[in-house]
C-alpha cells in the first residue's frame, strides 16, 4: 500500500469570514429595464433630427392615449410572463368588456358606473378561468388562452348580435375618456396610476414579493412555503382586469366601438412585455419598463405612419422586435434556466 | 500487454478549489473485475469519466486496449473497446426496449424491420425473462440497468465501466447481476465495478482499488481472508479532522419533531424522536431512502401512511407550506432546482419567508428589510458584492448560506438539512458546519442528511442509517464517527423494500382509455365515436348532411387543416410549438395570388410554386435556429414569426384581391368519383409519416428526442438537426396548406389563415399528440382536422349561428388538451386533497 502523506483535505484557512457587502454598486435600474428608455430616446432623438413631424407636441399627443392603452395591456401581458405563462386571449377579453360595456351601461344616458363595473366583470371572469387552467391543471397557458380567446370571442359575437347595430357608450363615459386634465388625456393618467399601483404592489407588498418568487422559481417557492398555484392563476386574473380596463377605456376614446376594437391587442403587448426586460423564465419584470416600451411602440409606429409606411409593418417591426429582444436578454452573460 | 485493457498513468483532474484526482495509476486485465472503492465525493465518478473520455484531465494517459485515447472523446473511446454504464441510465422509458437497443448501433448496422428478432437475440444470451417488446418504463428498475448493460455490450467492448450498478437493484437483482457480471469475465471482458457496497465488492472482485480524497491509496488482490472491516480502514484513513464546531454534548432534551411508521415511495415504516438542541444525522449510501424520508417529514415530497408530530402537535406534511406552519422546514440539496430563485437579489432570496416581519403600515418597508438583511449576510458570512446581485452571481459556499440564513430565520422549530456542504469550496464549508452548530435554537432540532459520512461524523449528535428504505442502526454518542457510520451502511444486507405508491385508479383508467400514449389505435377509436355520434346526429336532423356534395365539401375543407395539423405535429413530436403556422398559410395565399396568377403560363406557376415552398423553408429554418441556437423560447419565437409573417401578409394584400390561378385550384380540387383528390392524397401522406415516424430509425429519433432528448443525445442522436428538420418541415407543409386555401377562397385574402394554428394543435392534440413531445400520429392528426371540418359543417347546415361555431373549436380544444394531460393533474390534486382531509380527520381525533 502506498503510503500518502497528502493531507486529505485541501487546507485553508481556520477562520470565519465576516460577511462583505457595499462595494461594488448596482445600479438603481437594471440595464434590461433601462434599456428600452434609451431606444425610446434614441428613437425621439432620430424623429426630432430627420422627421419633426413625428415629433411634434400635437403628434405626440395623439399617441399618448393609444400609448396609455397598450401600456395597460402590456402590463398585464408582464404580469402573466412573469408567472411563466403568456396570454393570447387579450383581444378578445378587450372586445368582451367593451361589448359588455355597450350592453349593460344602456345607452347614450345610461349609467356609466354599472356599465364599467359589469365590464370589468366579465374581464375578470375571463381570467379566473384561465388562471385555474393554467395553475390548477397544469394546462398549457398558450393553448388555454387561445381556446379561451375563441369562446370568449364567438360568446361577445352573440352577445353582440343582441344589441342594437348602432350602439354607443354613455355621453358621460364618452366625455370622461375624450377629456383632458393639464392638457393630457385621461387614459393616460389611469394609465399612470396603475403603474404605481402595480409597482407599489410588487416590490412593496408580501403579496407582491411572493409573486415574483413564484415566478422566478416555482420549486423553490413552494418549498420555501409559498402557497404557488393562487400566485399563478392570480397573474391571470390581474392582467384580465387590466384588459378589461382597457376595454373601457378604448370604448369611452372611440365611443362607438365594433367588434375589431381588441385586435391590435394580440402581439403588441407581448412585444412590449419582452422589450420592457419582462425575463420569459418568470420573476422579473417591471412595470415602468414595459410602459417605456408601449411608449416605444406606438412612437415607432408613428414614425412609420408619418414616413408613409403602411400600418402593416409595423406588425413585422414588432415581430423583429420581439425576437431581437429576446435575442438581446436570453444571450447576456449567462443562460437562463427552461 | 495485450491482456491490459485500460490503464491509466499518472492521470490527474483539478476543479476550482479541488483536486478531484491526483496522479492516478491503475490498470484493468482482461477477464478480471476491478472494484473501486471510495466514499462519496473521493474521485471514482471523476476517473470513470475520464476513462470514459467525457472530460479530458489536466495531467497523464488513458490507454483503452493498447490504444492511447488522444483526446477527450466518448465516440473514440467506444470505438477503442470501452463502454459505460452511467448511474443514471440513458434509456427513453417511454419506448420498448427493442428500440431503445437499436438506438444505440451505428447507423444501418440494423434493419428496423429485424427490430424485435434482433432485440430478442440480444437479450437471449442473459437470460433476463424480459420482452424485446416491452416498454422500458414498465421495467423493473433491476431490468433497466440490466437492459443499460446490454445495451453498453452491444459494442463488443474490451472493458466495462459499471457505476454503482446495484444502487437500484434488490437482493435478487444484486445477484443476477453478478451472475451476468461473472458470465462477461469468463468471455474475457474486463469489468471496473464502482460500488459502495463492501459484500459485493468482496463477492465478485479479483482485485480493489481504493481511493481517497483523488489520491490512490492502494491496489489489493482480494482473497479470502480480505475483510470488510480491512477495507474500510483504508478507505476512510486514519487522519484527523479539525474544521468541526464542537458538539454540544450529551443532551436529552424533550422531544421536538416525532415521527410515527411513515411511508412512501423509497423508504418505509421510518418512527424516531429528534430532541431539542440536538443534531441528527441520516445516512446510507445514495438511494436508500434517506433523502425521501427527509423530504416527506417537511411535506416536499408525498408521504402514503404515518404522522409527524413538532412539539406534540400534529403537522400537515400533505405541502411545505402547512408545514411549515407547524414548524417544520427542510432545505433541499438541489439548490439550483428547489431553494435559490437564482435571478433575484441575494436580498430577496433571504427575507421571502419573513417579509410579514417588515410590514409597516400595509407596505414593506424597504430600510427595515435591508437592515434585516444585511444582518443575516453578517451573521453567515455571505460574501456578495452588494445586497442587490442577483444570487446566481454568487459562489455555490455563498448560496448555500443564503438559503441557510433564510431556513434559520423562519419560525420553525424542526430545521431539515440535505446536503448542507454539496457544491461547496471547502472553504465555505467550515463557516456552514459552525453555522448550522450555532444557530440551532434552544428549543429547536436540526436533522442533516449528507453522503458525506466525515460530515455527518462532525457536526451530528446522533446518526440514523438507512438501507434499503429502513432504519437499519442508530449510532449514538462515541459511536458517532466516520467508520462506524460507513460500516453500518457497506454492511446492510437486506433486500430492498420498495415502498409502493398509492396509485390512483381513476386517472389511470381514464389514460388507459382515452391517451393517445402506447396505444395509437385508441384516439382514432375515440375520434372516430366522435365523428359517428356528431354525424349521426346531423343526418337525423338534415337529409342534406349525407348528400355527396356535402361529403364533398367537407373533405375539401379537411385538406389544409389536415395538412397543417399534420405540421403541427412535426414540432410537436420533437416538444416545440408553432403558432406561426396559420399566419404563415395566409401569407402563402397572398404570395400565390402574386406568383401563382391567374392566366399565368403554367411554367411560370410551376416556379411560383417553387417560390412559396423555398419560401416556407426559409421560414421553418429561422424558426428553428432560433429555437435551438439562440435558445430562444418557442412560443415567443414563432409568435414574433407570426407577426412578421402576418405583417408581410398585409402589405402585399391590404385587402383580399387578386385571382389565384385555376390551374392551381382545378388541380387541387380534382375529383375521383364524388369524392376530391386531395383527400386520398393526405391520406397517403398521413400514413408514410405514420411509417416513417414508427417503423424507420429517423422517426425514431425524433420520438426519442421529443421523449428524452439527454437520452437520445447520449445515445448519439444528432439533437439539433432533429429540431431544425421538424420546424422545417412543419413550415413547408404549412405552405402547402396555404396553396390549399388558396385554392378555397381564390383570392390573395392577407388573414385567411388566422385561425389555423388554433385548429392545428387542436387537431394533432385529438389525434393523439402529447405537448410533452414524443407521441402523436399523422392519420389521428389528419382524422382530428377531418372531425374539425365535420364540426363547422354541421353548425352551418344546422343554421346554428357562426358564433357557435367559434365557441365550439376553442371549446374542443379545451377538451382535447384537458383529456390528455388536464386529467392527470386533475388526479393529482384530488390525491392531494385526500390525502389533507385525511390528515384533517387524524388531527380532529387526536384533538378529540
Amino acid at each position: 500500500m502506498k503510503d500518502s502523506s497528502t493531507p486529505a483535505m485541501p487546507s485553508y484557512a481556520q477562520t470565519s469570514r465576516r460577511g462583505r457587502g457595499g462595494k461594488g454598486r448596482v445600479p438603481l435600474i437594471p440595464m434590461q429595464f433601462a434599456a428600452i428608455w434609451i431606444a425610446l430616446g434614441l428613437l425621439f432623438l432620430a424623429g426630432a433630427a430627420f422627421l419633426p413631424r413625428s415629433v411634434s407636441a400635437t403628434s405626440i399627443a395623439s399617441i399618448l392615449p393609444f400609448a396609455a392603452f397598450l401600456a395597460i395591456a402590456a402590463m398585464g401581458q408582464a404580469l402573466v410572463v412573469m408567472a411563466r405563462g403568456i396570454d393570447l386571449s387579450v383581444p378578445a377579453i378587450v372586445t368582451l368588456s367593451s361589448t359588455v360595456l355597450l350592453g349593460t351601461s344602456g345607452g347614450a344616458q345610461g349609467s356609466v358606473v354599472t356599465g364599467t363595473l359589469w365590464a370589468l366583470l366579465a374581464a375578470v371572469a375571463v381570467g379566473v378561468v384561465n388562471g385555474a387552467l393554467v395553475a390548477w391543471l397544469r394546462l398549457n397557458a398558450l393553448i388555454v388562452t387561445l381556446s379561451t380567446g375563441a369562446i370568449v370571442a364567438g360568446l361577445t359575437l352573440s352577445y353582440r348580435n343582441g344589441l342594437p347595430a348602432e350602439s354607443g357608450v354613455p355621453t358621460a363615459l364618452a366625455d370622461f375618456g375624450g377629456a383632458r386634465w393639464l392638457g393630457v388625456s385621461t387614459a393616460v393618467w389611469i394609465a399612470a396610476g396603475l403603474v404605481v399601483v402595480l409597482t407599489v404592489l410588487l416590490r412593496r407588498t408580501e403579496a407582491g414579493r411572493r409573486f415574483e418568487a413564484v415566478g422566478a422559481n416555482p420549486r423553490a417557492a413552494y418549498a420555501t412555503g409559498v402557497e404557488i398555484r393562487r400566485h399563478q392563476a392570480g397573474a391571470f386574473v390581474v392582467a384580465a382586469l387590466l384588459y378589461g380596463v382597457v376595454g373601457v377605456l378604448l370604448s369611452a376614446f372611440i365611443r362607438n366601438p365594433t367588434l375589431d376594437v381588441g385586435n391590435p391587442y394580440l402581439l403588441a403587448p407581448i412585444a412590449a412585455a419582452v422589450l420592457g426586460g419582462t425575463a420569459i423564465s418568470g420573476g422579473i419584470g417591471s412595470m415602468v419598463a414595459v410602459t417605456g416600451a408601449a411608449l416605444f411602440l406606438v412612437l415607432l409606429g408613428q414614425t412609420l405612419k408619418v414616413l408613409g409606411l403602411e400600418t402593416s409593418w409595423q406588425m413585422i417591426f414588432q415581430g423583429l422586435a420581439i425576437a431581437l429582444g429576446m435575442f438581446l436578454s436570453e444571450g447576456r452573460g449567462y443562460r437562463r434556466r427552461g | 500487454m495485450s491482456d491490459i485493457v485500460l490503464k491509466t498513468t499518472g492521470v490527474s483532474k483539478s476543479y476550482p478549489g479541488v483536486k478531484a484526482l491526483d496522479d492516478f495509476s491503475f490498470d484493468v486485465r482482461a477477464g478480471e473485475v476491478h472494484a473501486i472503492l471510495g466514499e462519496n465525493g473521493s474521485g471514482k465518478s471523476t476517473l470513470m469519466k475520464i476513462a470514459a473520455g467525457a472530460i479530458a484531465p489536466n495531467t497523464g494517459r488513458v490507454e483503452i486496449a493498447g490504444h492511447l485515447l488522444e483526446r477527450a472523446d466518448p465516440r473514440l473511446a467506444i470505438s477503442f473497446g470501452l463502454a459505460t454504464v452511467y448511474q443514471d441510465d440513458s434509456l427513453v422509458r417511454e419506448l420498448s426496449v427493442a428500440q431503445n437497443l437499436f438506438l444505440a448501433t451505428p447507423k444501418g448496422s440494423v434493419p428496423y424491420g429485424r427490430l424485435i428478432p434482433w432485440a430478442e437475440a440480444q437479450l437471449a444470451p442473459f437470460n433476463l425473462g424480459i420482452s424485446a417488446a416491452t416498454l422500458v418504463g414498465d421495467l423493473t428498475p433491476a431490468h433497466r440497468q440490466f437492459v443499460e448493460i446490454v445495451k453498453a455490450l452491444l459494442s463488443r467492448p474490451r472493458v466495462l465501466l459499471l457505476d454503482e450498478p446495484t444502487s437500484t437493484l434488490d437482493y435478487d437483482g444484486v445477484a443476477q447481476l453478478a451472475a451476468l457480471v461473472r458470465e462477461l469475465t469468463a468471455r474475457g471482458t474486463g469489468v471496473v465495478y464502482v460500488s459502495h457496497r463492501l459484500p459485493e465488492i468482496l463477492d465478485l472482485a479479483n482485485r480493489v482499488t481504493i481511493l481517497r480524497d483523488g489520491v490512490h491509496e492502494g491496489t489489493f488482490d482480494v482473497t479470502a481472508e480480505t475483510s470488510e472491516q480491512e477495507l474500510v480502514s483504508r478507505m476512510i484513513g486514519q487522519e484527523v479532522q479539525n474544521d468541526y464546531t464542537p458538539k454540544a454534548g450529551a443532551l436529552a432534551g424533550e422531544p421536538v419533531l416525532e415521527v410515527r411508521g411513515l411511508s412512501g415511495e423509497g423508504f418505509d415504516d421510518i418512527s424516531r424522536v429528534a430532541r431539542r438542541g440536538e443534531i441528527l444525522g441520516f445516512a446510507g449510501a445514495e438511494g436508500n431512502g434517506q433523502r425521501e424520508a427527509l423530504r416527506a417529514i417537511a411535506g416536499l415530497q408525498p408521504s402514503h401512511a404515518g404522522t409527524v408530530l413538532c412539539e406534540g402537535r400534529p403537522v400537515d406534511v400533505t405541502a411545505p407550506r402547512h408545514a411549515l406552519r407547524a414548524g417544520v422546514l427542510c432545505l433541499s440539496a438541489d439548490r439550483v432546482g428547489e431553494s435559490i430563485f437564482p435571478d433575484l437579489g441575494v436580498r430577496q432570496n433571504m427575507t421571502l419567508p419573513r417579509l410579514r416581519d417588515f410590514v409597516r403600515r400595509g407596505l414593506l418597508s424597504p430600510g427595515q428589510e435591508q437592515a434585516h438583511a444585511a444582518e443575516m449576510r453578517d451573521a453567515f458570512g455571505v460574501v456578495a458584492a452588494t445586497l442587490e446581485t442577483p444570487i446566481s452571481g454568487l459562489s455555490g459556499g455563498n448560496q448555500q448560506k443564503v438559503v441557510l440564513a433564510r431556513s434559520f430565520r423562519t419560525d420553525a422549530k424542526a430545521v431539515l438539512i440535505d446536503e448542507p456542504t454539496q457544491g461547496v469550496d471547502a472553504g465555505a464549508r467550515h463557516d456552514i458546519y459552525q453555522a448550522i452548530r450555532s444557530n440551532l435554537r434552544q428549543d429547536g432540532t436540526l436533522i442533516v442528511n449528507s453522503s458525506d459520512a466525515q460530515e455527518l461524523a462532525g457536526i451530528c449528535d446522533r446518526v440514523l442509517v438507512f438501507s434499503r428504505g429502513r432504519i437499519v442502526a442508530e449510532l449514538t454518542g462515541e459511536e458517532v464517527n466516520e467508520e462506524r457510520i460507513v460500516s453500518s451502511f457497506l454492511r446492510a444486507r437486506d433486500a430492498r423494500q420498495a415502498g409502493a405508491g398509492d396509485g390512483g385508479m381513476v386517472g389511470r383508467i381514464f389514460r388507459a382509455m382515452i391517451s393517445g400514449s402506447s396505444t395509437w389505435w385508441v384516439p382514432l377509436v375515440f375520434l372516430g365515436l366522435l365523428t359517428l355520434m356528431v354525424g349521426g346526429y346531423a343526418a337525423l336532423q338534415t337529409g342534406v348532411f349525407l348528400k355527396p356534395t356535402n361529403i364533398r365539401y367537407i373533405l375539401l375543407a379537411t385538406a389544409p387543416a389536415g395538412m397543417v395539423a399534420m405540421a403541427q405535429l412535426h414540432v410537436l413530436l420533437v416538444r416545440g410549438l408553432d403558432v406561426s403556422v396559420g399566419s404563415l398559410m395566409s401569407l402563402t395565399v397572398v404570395v400565390a395570388s402574386f406568383l401563382i396568377a391567374a392566366g399565368m403560363p403554367v411554367w411560370m406557376q410551376i416556379l411560383g410554386s417553387l417560390a412559396c415552398l423555398g419560401l416556407g423553408l426559409v421560414v421553418g429554418l429561422v424558426n428553428g435556429a432560433l429555437v435551438r441556437f439562440a435558445n430562444i423560447n418557442a412560443v415567443i419565437t414563432t409568435i414574433a414569426m407570426l407577426s412578421i409573417l402576418q405583417g408581410a401578409a398585409l402589405i402585399g394584400r391590404p385587402t383580399p384581391g387578386g385571382m389565384i390561378s385555376e390551374e392551381l385550384t382545378a388541380l387541387l380540387r380534382a375529383r375521383i368519383g364524388f369524392l376530391p383528390l386531395s383527400i386520398f392524397v393526405l391520406a397517403a401522406v398521413a400514413a408514410a409519416f405514420d411509417v416513417w415516424l414508427h417503423r424507420t430509425r429517423s422517426g425514431l429519433e425524433a420520438k426519442a428526442v421529443g421523449f428524452r432528448e439527454v437520452a437520445a443525445q447520449r445515445n448519439g442522436v444528432r439533437v439539433d438537426r432533429v429540431h431544425l428538420r421538424a420546424y422545417a418541415l412543419a413550415a413547408v407543409m404549412a405552405t402547402v396548406a396555404g396553396f390549399f386555401l388558396g385554392s378555397e377562397v381564390g383570392v390573395g385574402a392577407p388573414t385567411v389563415g388566422a385561425n389555423y394554428a388554433l385548429t392545428s394543435i387542436a387537431a394533432a392534440v385529438l389525434g393523439g399528440a402529447a405537448l410533452s413531445g414524443g407521441r402523436g400520429s399523422f392519420v389521428g392528426a389528419l382524422f382530428g382536422a377531418m372531425f374539425f371540418a365535420l364540426m363547422v359543417n354541421v353548425i352551418a347546415l344546422l343554421g346554428l349561428s357562426t358564433s357557435f361555431g367559434i365557441i365550439a373549436s376553442g371549446a374542443m380544444t379545451l377538451f382535447a388538451i384537458f383529456l390528455y394531460s388536464g386529467l392527470a393533474e386533475l388526479e393529482t390534486l384530488l390525491q392531494a386533497a385526500r390525502r389533507r382531509s385525511r390528515f384533517r380527520a387524524s388531527a380532529r381525533r387526536a384533538d378529540a
